[in-house]
Parts: structure tokens; sequence; C-alpha cells
């Protein structure tokens, strides 16, 4: 009985900012809808949330208030009149078949772009000489960077001046990610050793990083400031030690901060290194 | 629910409180101390005659007087020995002590939080994930650090220790803890700090109890000056070599222009490198020996690293009764070259850091000193400060070069390089 | 049928915290059973903090008062009941009583060129007549205001070299003053590693033909072993003093400590390789018992004490 009373109560609760989630004692902690977006495709992936959401709500809250109140209309105290069994009805069954087949086929067709968006449709510097999209002659947007998943933390390499990894100019760097804001950024992800999964909350971007695999994952960031970067697969007995941080900054600091890495990583004199500091 | 009967129900109870009782046990009726290095005072016992065990008691009073529990532990108060000079006492115990955070969202207990799982509480590299884990935590009581800017036998400078928490160490399982406010970091690395030295003073307290007569206590009502001056001198001797270590920082000549990836041409940068190579397999250097012909790390296969070097007595049952003390399960790993075509350098990357690898060595794990030419003398062999550059250079080029690049002549053509190419 | 399913839950539950048992705690507590005891520890902890005027209780207060606030003459030897009446020699030989047992064979795994293709590890060396080479004999804890000049003022260097791949002086102690110079005869790298516990210590490659130097501040109290990174079977042991009291027995074990302090007790101590410091000795036909390595004599001033040790084989298995 407790259960569907508290379910509902959850999701009205949470819709009108009623306690628990505000205000009051024992009340949750912080926020409860999703954290701040600040991707550009973010508002399409938070606009499927809520619609599912939605339509789940909906349909929970209806289908336990149908529950009660089949409990109490046909409670065996008042009802003298013995109960009647029915076996199956076709028209029945065809509703709650087709309803809910039809919801999902338009949730799937629904957020197909979404998906092929974020996905799928890795962003192109160009389309190539024969100027059409979707063509094996495309050329896709490099990396600007490289994340690698170790037991347990985030590398980070960024390919230096040269815009190529595997030379000696790369810049390599741990848990502190730089990008530049407003422009469409690739990241290619990697694995050292097991599973780990590269998620930026703030981005909306979540992505299983296998070992042996390279893939790359793309967004664009809209404001400036410091996020999380957490690992969301679970990797071992350090998996909460997968902290990183996302800086978003604009183009000119972003330039700055990575010369100054570049240079950081050359340093060959201890003066340097004390000047640093 | 008709089931449920009162039996049942005080049956359930009954069970719950058995299952309880059971689960506490050995919980929490020992409180968490630093414990005494077996492994050292079984190895330093006098083959005829063990330890008395009120000779083990008294040590571990005497530590217990001297460095407190992880709980609270304890900054001695004597300005002549001046441990208050290298561990604050504040950031120790926000270091120290159970994980908790304080009304104003500050982290307490942060040895324990971030640390203790692998290097243990008493910092001994054997915390409950050690076993795991390859290569394994540092154990911190020998006092020994590998990735610092001081030779061998000196201590690492607090911005030594400062750059491992804050890098981590690549190709290890130690993370990095950029992420961490200023404060704890500094905390940790005090705390890391105080345990090193209560673990060496330890080790030298052991040592100076293996040279008492039988059964003699380090400090007792009879020898209570003596006693007083040994533990003294014990703590200053580890407290000293930890004061001086900034002054015991080596520090780099210039490196030449035409040495310098930021400035060299690509053609300095090439020629550099090519003195690098040579350097690389000379008989000077010597690196060839041990990281291997081809430098994948495979030329000194046999050695152990000075923690397991320890573990590794001639007779076989006492290796097995140190290497179950030492929690470290069989066979005991020995010490890798590193392989330099990877690109992993657990003490830096930068030319500065390779740069103290080869003039310091690496303390702990055999890596010599380069010899270093001497102006005074022209006739003793040695590297000039440039063909440490060009050294660093081609050690720096190595995850880059071709593989196909034909192997270093032969093994007798080692040639001494005495004119730059 | 309910019986039975209560059971199976007890069980369940027992089981259950079992496995917290094993699990959740700390199951490495008992490695050692030295808790420290509170109470002792207060003690000693106000024994090493005290300023000198806190009163201490319990039995450890002792005669601290006396010494107390006075940083200076703790130890005995800052003023010595008596003074040396002269000096004296002690000389003597070690000889082995019984079979020596056999050195072991070493596995030469590199540059067999110029190391050669099989070695043994010449731990015991004992000559034609019995005596044993390379047991060290040090006097311990002489004060320096004991200490004849020739004891004290030695300052060539002291030449440690190595050939084929082996250390050319097996045991060795040197004074504190002198530098020492480490050569490399050999064609190739060596590199020479050593870490004493009070001086600095050393781990440089010796490039072939070249030479290092080491100077240490301070002296040791067991001698220090010598390794060899890049050929690991090589092995020497040395022994900085800062003063010239001690000697290393020749092939056919003599020895020689000259000008040792007379009049008064001193402490000798003797070492080898094998059983480190020897305890169990016959000198002049009697048993003896060397605690540590140590025994006492007082030498007659202008005397030569001449000791004639035996040691059973048995002490070096």
């Amino acid at each position: 009985m407790l259960v569907p009373i508290l379910g509902v109560w959850v999701f009205v609760s949470a819709a009108f900012n009623w306690w628990p989630f505000s205000g009051g004692a024992l009340a949750f902690p912080g926020e409860h809808w999703l954290p701040h977006d600040i991707s550009v495709h973010g508002v399409v992936i938070d606009g499927l949330y809520y619609f599912i959401l939605a339509v789940t709500g909906a349909i929970f809250i209806a289908t336990t208030v149908a529950m009660f109140w089949f409990l109490l209309r046909y409670d065996g105290r008042q009802n003298a009149t013995p109960v009647k069994f029915i076996h199956g009805s076709h028209t029945l069954e065809v509703i709650w078949s087709v309803l809910p087949a039809v919801t999902l086929l338009f949730i799937a067709i629904f957020q197909m772009n979404a998906w092929s968006d974020v996905k799928i449709q890795r962003p192109l510097q160009s389309v190539g000489p024969d100027g059409e999209q979707g063509t094996l002659d495309d050329v896709f947007l490099p990396p600007l960077l490289e994340v690698t998943g170790r037991q347990f933390e985030w590398k980070i390499r960024y390919p230096g001046e040269d815009q190529e990894f595997d030379t000696p100019d790369d810049i390599h760097l741990v848990n502190d990610l730089h990008i530049p804001v407003d422009e469409e950024i690739v990241i290619a992800i990697k694995s050292d050793d097991v599973l780990h999964s590269f998620f930026l909350p703030n981005v909306r971007l979540k992505q299983d990083v296998v070992p042996g695999m390279k893939q790359y994952i793309w967004f664009e960031a809209t404001e400036t400031g410091t996020f999380d970067i957490v690992c969301a697969e679970l990797c071992g007995w350090g998996h909460y030690k997968m902290k990183g941080r996302l800086t978003v900054e604009s183009r000119e600091d972003f330039e700055r901060w990575l010369g100054q890495k570049y240079k950081a990583q050359e340093t060959n004199q201890l003066s340097l290194e004390l000047a640093e500091r | 629910m008709k089931f449920k009967t009162e039996t049942n129900n005080s049956c359930f109870r009954f069970g719950l409180c058995l299952a309880l009782a059971v689960g506490m046990l050995g919980c929490g009726n020992e409180t968490l101390r630093f414990h005494l290095d077996m492994v050292w005072i079984r190895s330093n016992e006098d083959p005829e005659v063990a330890f008395q065990p009120e000779q083990l008691q008294n040590l571990s009073n005497v530590l217990g007087a001297v460095f407190g529990t992880p709980n609270k532990p304890h900054v001695l108060q004597d300005s002549d020995i001046g441990v208050e000079k290298l561990v604050n006492r504040d950031l120790l115990q926000l270091a120290a002590g159970p994980v908790w955070n304080d009304p104003q969202g500050k982290s307490h207990g942060l040895y324990r939080k971030h640390c203790a799982h692998c290097h243990g509480v008493s910092g001994d590299g054997a915390g409950s994930t050690a076993a795991y884990l390859n290569p394994y935590p540092r154990d911190y009581r020998r006092g020994i650090f590998k990735f610092k800017s001081t030779p061998k036998g000196e201590k690492p400078t607090n911005s030594d220790l400062e750059k491992t928490l804050l890098e981590g160490i690549p190709g290890t399982s130690m993370p990095s803890f950029v992420l961490l406010p200023d404060d704890e970091i500094a905390a940790l690395v005090d705390y890391v700090k105080f345990l090193s030295i209560r673990g060496e003073v330890e080790r030298n307290l052991v040592l100076e109890l293996s040279d008492l007569e039988e059964g003699e206590l380090l400090v007792s009502d009879e020898t209570l000056e003596d006693g007083k001056e040994l533990i003294q001198d014990a703590v200053s001797f580890v407290v000293n070599r930890w004061s001086r270590a900034e002054s015991k920082v080596a520090i780099p000549a210039a490196c030449p222009s035409s040495a310098d990836p930021r400035t060299a041409t690509g053609e300095e940068m090439e020629r550099s490198i090519t003195r690098g190579y040579h350097l690389f397999h000379g008989v000077i250097a010597n690196c060839f020996t041990c990281h291997g012909e081809t430098a994948l790390g495979d030329g000194q296969l046999d050695l152990f690293d000075d923690w397991t070097e320890e573990l590794q007595p001639k007779d076989p049952e006492r290796h097995a009764e140190l290497m179950s003390l030492a929690q470290r399960p069989q066979p005991a790993r020995n010490l890798r070259p590193r392989n330099l075509r990877l690109g992993i350098y657990r003490g830096g990357r930068r030319p500065l850091d390779i740069y103290w690898r080869l003039i310091n060595g690496i303390d702990g794990a055999k890596m010599p000193q380069v010899p270093m030419v001497d102006p005074n003398d022209p006739g003793k062999p040695g590297m000039s400060d440039s063909d440490l550059w060009d050294l660093i250079n081609y050690v720096r080029s190595l995850p880059y070069e071709t593989l196909s690049r034909p192997a270093y002549q032969s093994q007798t053509d080692h040639v001494q390089l005495t004119k730059p190419l | 049928m309910q019986t039975r399913s209560t059971g199976s839950s007890i069980s369940k539950i027992v089981l259950a915290g079992a496995l917290v048992f094993t699990l959740g705690c700390d199951n490495r507590v008992s490695i050692d059973r030295y808790a420290p005891n509170s109470q002792s520890v207060s003690k000693l902890r106000s024994l090493l903090e005290e300023s000198g005027d806190e009163d201490l209780d319990g039995d450890l207060d002792g005669d601290l008062s006396e010494e107390s606030g006075d940083g200076g003459a703790r130890t005995e030897n800052d003023s010595p009941a008596t003074n040396p009446t002269g000096y004296a020699t002690l000389r003597g030989q070690v000889i082995i009583r019984g079979v020596p047992p056999a050195n072991p064979e070493l596995t030469v795994s590199r540059d067999t060129d110029m190391c050669g293709t099989s070695a043994q590890d010449l731990q015991l060396v004992v000559g034609a007549n019995g005596g044993i080479q390379n047991v060290l004999i040090y006097a311990e804890d002489i004060p320096e205001a004991w200490c004849n000049p020739s004891a004290l003022e030695v300052s060539e260097d002291f030449i440690f070299d190595q050939k084929n791949c082996v250390f050319l002086t097996r045991v060795a102690a040197f004074q504190t003053s002198q530098k020492m110079k480490i050569l490399n005869s050999d064609p190739k790298g060596h590199n020479t590693d050593f870490s004493p516990r009070f001086g600095a210590s050393y781990n440089q490659l010796i490039a072939a033909g070249g030479y290092g130097y080491y100077q240490t501040e301070a002296e040791e109290k067991q001698p220090v072993s010598v390794k060899c990174a890049i050929h690991p079977w090589m092995q020497a042991w040395l022994f900085p003093r800062s003063n010239g009291y001690f000697a290393v027995t020749d092939a056919e074990g003599n020895f020689e400590v000259p000008n040792l302090p007379a009049g008064v007790k001193i402490t000798l101590r003797a070492w080898h390789e094998i059983p480190k410091y020897i305890q169990n000795v016959t000198v002049s036909g009697e048993k003896q018992k060397w605690s540590k390595g140590r025994f006492n004599r007082t030498l007659e001033a202008d005397g030569v004490l001449d000791l004639s040790v035996t040691i059973d084989a048995g002490e070096f298995d």
C-alpha cells in the first residue's frame, strides 16, 4: 500500500518542488532536476527526458489511481455480489498492446535526430571535393584532444602545435580538461585497462570507453566555467576516484592555458619551475 | 501473514542479533593503531636470541610517546629536535583520524579517505588493496622516495611530494590528486612525511635494540638518561635529514639553446638526439646495460628494489616468513628497468625531471648517478652538461623513434664518444 | 515446513554475518600484538618533552632533575673517570677449527668476456694455516680525547678498486677523514652502490677506466654492504670509522691494531661477513662468549696483547 502512495507523492512533490525536495526537516539536499545544461544539444536530450518522464508519470499515476479505485470499489465487506471472472477480452488486449506500441514507436522516431546528432553524425571539417555530405570524401573534424581512461584517472593529451598526436610536442595532462567555448569539440576517447564511461553531466554526454577501441564524442559548450568529469561505469575499487574537471573558457584563454602547459612540460630549469608556482 | 508466529519472530530476532554479533567479532575490539615493522624486527633479530616481548612492548611505547596514534598524531615538543618545523600540527590533524566533514564542509581524515586503502594506516604500503596492485604501493617507512630532486640517501622536498600527489605516477596505480584544494595537498604531504619519519625512527630504534645486550630495553627506569638520549638522537637524526632536503636539490646546468626543443632548429635537435643515441650506448653512461640494447627495459631483469630486497634472505623459510609478514604474495616481483619507448615517465616527462633521474639516480631502485666530467682532471671519463641534455633529448625521443632502426652495432662496439658529431 | 524455513533463514543470516566478519573487518590487526600502553606512553612523553620544571609522577621520575635544562655533558665519555695511561697494541690471529664450508658458486649472467664464466662468492677465505681472512676487529666508542694522534690524522685517499667484476677489497674499514676513491679497472662500466645508515649514500656509475670520490661525514655502527647493480653478484663490505682503531685480518688471519689507549677498559668487536658479529670463540684455548661480538680488554701501556682466536667452522655455515 505504502509503495504506490510514496511513488505518486515523489512524482507530485518533485513537480511542484514540495517537501522533501525543498525545505523542512530531512529534506533532500541540492538540486533534484537535471544538472545545469551547458551544451547545444542538451536541450533536445533534456526535452526527451522530460517528455518520457511526463508520459511515464501520467501513466504511472493513472494506473495507480485505477488500482486504488478498484480496491475500494470492490471491497469484499461492502459488496455482497459475488465476483465475476472474465477470461480475456480481445478488445482490451488490443488496446493495451497497441497504445504502448504506438507511444514507443513515436518516441523512437521522435528521438532519431537527437541520437544521430549526438552519437552518429560526427561533425565534418569539410564535405570534400564532391560538395556532398555523407560521401566517402567527407573530412571529419579532427579531435581537439584525446582522453584515456585508466584505473583511476583520466589521462588527457592535446596534439600540440602540429595538431598531430604521437609527436614530441603532445601535451600530457591528468584530470584537467580545458576546451574553448562556443565551438564544436571532438574528443577521442580510449581506455588503457578496463571499461570506463566518460561522463560530462553538464554536457549531457556519456560514452562507455572500451579497451582497445578508439571512439569519438562531440559537443559544443555554450557557457564558460568549471564542470565535473566523472566515470559512469564501475571500473574497479577506485572508481569513485575518477573525477576530473572540465574548464570551458574563451578561445584566447584556452590557447594561453595550453601554451603555458606546453612550456611547463618543457621545463628544464629549476628557476623556471619555481616561477611557475 | 498467518505464518509469522511468535516463535518465528523471536527466532528471527535471535538470528539477527547472532548475525550482528558474529559480524562484529574482530571489528572494533582493537583500536586503530600504528603497527610495528615486524619485517624489520625479524630481519634484525639475533639468530641466537630473539627479541623479548618486553623489548618490543617498550619500543611500541616509545613510538607511541613520540608519534601518537593514527587518530591523534603527536608532534614531539622539543625545539632542539624540531619536528614541528617539518610538519604542521594543524595540517597533520586534518589529514589524520577518521573521515568526516565539518559543518563548513571541510574534509577531515584525508589520509584515510585518499591514501590508506593502498598505503596502509601505518604507511607500510600494505593497505587492503595493495596486494592487487602492480607495482605495489610505496612503503614510506624506509624513508626512501624514488622521484625527487635530491640525490640518493637524501629526502624529497615538499615540492617533490606535492608533484607526486598532483600528477600521480603514470604507469602505476598512483592517481593524480590535482583537483584537491591546496591545503589538503599540503596536509597530505605533511602526513606522509610524518609517517615516513615515524617509520624510519622505528627502523633505527630496532637497529639500536639489536645492538643492545640480550633483553635490554631501549629505555627503562634504570637507563632513563641514556634511553632518553638514544631516542632523541634517533628522532633528530631523521628530522635533520628531512630538514636539509631543500639544500640538497640538484640545480641543473643551463641547457644550450641548440638542445632545447623550444629554441633548437629541427636539424640541431636531430644532431642532439644522435649524440644522445651514442651516449646511451656508450660505456660512460652505460644506459643500455639495464634499459637494454633497444631501450625496451630488458637489460637487467633479476634485481629487486630496496623494499623487496629486504624480503630476500637466502634461507627459503625465512624468505617465506618475511614475505608473509610484509603481506606480499609470492613470488617476489623483480625490479624492471623502465621501458623507455612507452612514453610513460613515472617521475615526470619534463626535461628537468629526467635530468634529476640522471644526475641523482633513482633511490631505492638501483639506477645510479651518471658520472660527470671533472674540470680539474681532463683524463677522467664522464659526461659534460651538454652531454646530459643530449641524452635527455634522446630519451625523450625514444617513444617516437622508429623500431626498424637497426640495433646498435654490437655489444663489443660500444664506443666512448669523444668528439661531438 | 515452518520450522525448516525458519532454520534456513537463520542460517542465511548467520552466513551473512560471517561474510561481514571476513570481508568487512581489517583482518590484519594481529600482525604485532604490541599496542602502546597509554600509561607508559604518557610517562615517556613527559620524559622526552620535559622542560626542566615539570614534576613527573610515577616511577619513571628517577633522577631527571639533575641534568634537566643542561644541554651538554650527557654522555659518559665526555668526562671519563680515568684517562689512558699510554698506548698499547692489540694483535693476534683468527683461526678456523674444522673444515670450512665451501663458498657458493655464483651465476655470472653477463659480460662473461670480462668477468669470466664462473666465480665463487668469496665469503669465507681461509689461508693454508687455517687463518680466516676478512675478519674485522675494531674498538667501539673510543672518545676522541683518548685517541693517539696516529689514529686520527689519516688523510690519504682510501682506494677501492674493481677488476674482472670483483671488488678488490672484500672487507675494508677506512676513516671518515679519508676520501674514498672508487676506481674501475675494467673495460666496461660498473656502478658502486652502498647505503650507510648515518653517512651519505652513494650510487654512482663508474665509467670504464674512470673513478668517483666518496666522502662521508659520519662513522657507521656496522659494516655497509657494497653492490654493483650491473653485475649483481659483486659484493664488498665497507666500514667508515671516525678513528683508526680497526683491522682486517690478512690471508693468514693476522691482525694488528696499534696505539690503542692503555690503562682503561675498552670494548672491541669482531665481525665477519657470514655470522656478522662473531659470538662464539675460543681465546687461547678458553671458550668464550662474545655477546654481539663484543669483548672488553684493559691494555698495559706500551704492552702488546696477543690474542689467539679460534672459531668453529660451524659458525660459518
